[in-house]
């Protein structure tokens, strides 16, 4: 229970902390499931579904896999970045276009090493 | 724009230094990140802009317009739709800026068109130059707020709403990478049939398995964040820090090997060059 309220503390602070976050979600790849999820908006459960599948597909599960990925659309950016405490696990960032993006992934790695040095 | 001839080096495998790959894309347009220019003095009309870029606004945004003589209109967006005129920086006040600045906007006004049209065009007197910006929208929409449409302001305006994207694919894909050339290390340009490729070949190697363009598009399908359009930039960091990029525009895919930590960039070169 503290690690939970641990990870969300820190997606909540990065959704806090930097223009352009809307959503904020902490994976488990090997199960499909969100583990805490901060959001400024209503985040469906399809979506956040969706993020999971995303996130196993691109970041990978095998030897040569990926250990981040970012993704544009018309409307917004998504960045997942597999969990430095847990090959399994992963952080998604959704962010709206024509933010600092160089900054959003500076504190989104940051993020991910604060919550490694908690585990 | 103009469409490349790239037939001289049409078979998959040949390979071109990517400055002479470059310099084939003269006509391609360079952009810088920042705001994006989508209208010109003597090309696009400046209101069919502003109403193409609302009627691809489908998320909450605030739309930052702005010219090159000084004036900057900020519009809140959401699902096609004009909400507000948020705020107007203008050295003097612009063609009914008092009722609009701050109001709802909805269908029911009905001299909202004549008047948003009034102050764009006011927005862009002695401009020549008119861009946007699109930034999160730093606030709740309200329930009751439910603007006017992209496609109703286009018909009370006397415009046709362009439903087709730009379809110059060549030269799209070729400003893009005349615009991050400093960090590609290699690539392949795959169009139709055929590839151009350049790089050394076991950088080359290190983009993985043979690329073909199913493959590539494959992938971005798998990287789709609309359920109905597949993801036209897909950036994936490789175990020695590198990024392989893959980019779609059209018909036409690049796949790239590019410099460690130039995520950023290369996205807002990207957004820069199309908009997406």
């Amino acid at each position: 229970m503290t690690e939970t309220r641990t990870v969300m503390a820190s997606l909540d602070a990065l959704c806090a902390a930097v223009p352009g976050v809307e959503t904020a979600v902490y994976m488990d790849m090997n199960q499909g499931t969100v583990l805490c999820a901060s959001a400024r908006v209503q985040v469906p459960q399809e979506r956040l579904d969706t993020l999971c599948a995303m996130a196993a597909t691109l970041l990978g599960q095998g030897e040569d896999r990926e250990d981040e990925a970012l993704i544009l659309s018309a409307t917004e950016t998504l960045l997942l970045h597999r969990a430095r405490r847990n090959a399994g696990e992963a952080l998604g960032v959704v962010c709206a276009p024509g933010g600092d993006l160089a900054n959003t992934l500076a504190q989104t790695r940051e993020t991910l090493d604060s919550l490694a040095e908690a585990a | 724009m103009v469409l490349l001839d790239l037939q001289d080096h049409a078979t998959m495998g040949d390979d071109l230094p990517l400055d002479g790959l470059l310099t084939k894309l003269a006509s391609a347009g360079l952009s810088g990140p920042g705001p994006r220019i989508i209208a010109r003095l003597g090309g696009a009309d400046p209101l069919a802009a502003i109403l193409s870029e609302i009627d691809e606004t489908v998320l909450p945004r605030t739309l930052d317009f702005s010219t090159d003589a000084g004036r900057r209109v900020h519009c809140d967006v959401v699902g096609r739709r004009l909400l507000k005129v948020s705020d107007i920086v203008s050295p003097s006040p612009l063609p009914g800026q008092a009722a609009l600045l701050g109001a709802d906007l909805d269908a029911s006004q009905g001299d909202a068109g004549d008047r948003l049209r009034a102050m764009f065009l006011g927005a862009m007197q002695g401009a020549d130059i008119l861009s946007v910006e699109a930034h999160m929208l730093g606030r709740d929409v309200a329930p009751g707020e439910v603007g006017i449409s992209a496609a109703l302001l286009a018909d009370m305006w006397g415009f046709a709403l362009d439903p087709d994207p730009p379809t110059d694919a060549a030269a799209v894909l070729g400003g893009f990478l005349s615009a991050i050339e400093q960090n590609v290390q290699a690539g392949i340009w795959m169009h139709g049939e055929e590839a151009d490729s350049f790089g050394e070949e076991a950088t080359l190697a290190r983009l993985g398995p043979p690329v073909d363009l199913d493959a590539a598009a494959g992938e971005l399908v798998a990287a789709r964040i609309d359920p109905l359009e597949p993801a036209p930039l897909l950036a994936t960091r490789m175990s020695g820090g590198d990024v392989r990029v893959i980019a779609r525009f059209g018909d036409q895919v690049l796949v790239l090997l590019v410099n460690a930590d130039a995520e950023a960039d290369i996205a807002q070169h990207w957004r820069c060059l199309t908009g997406a």
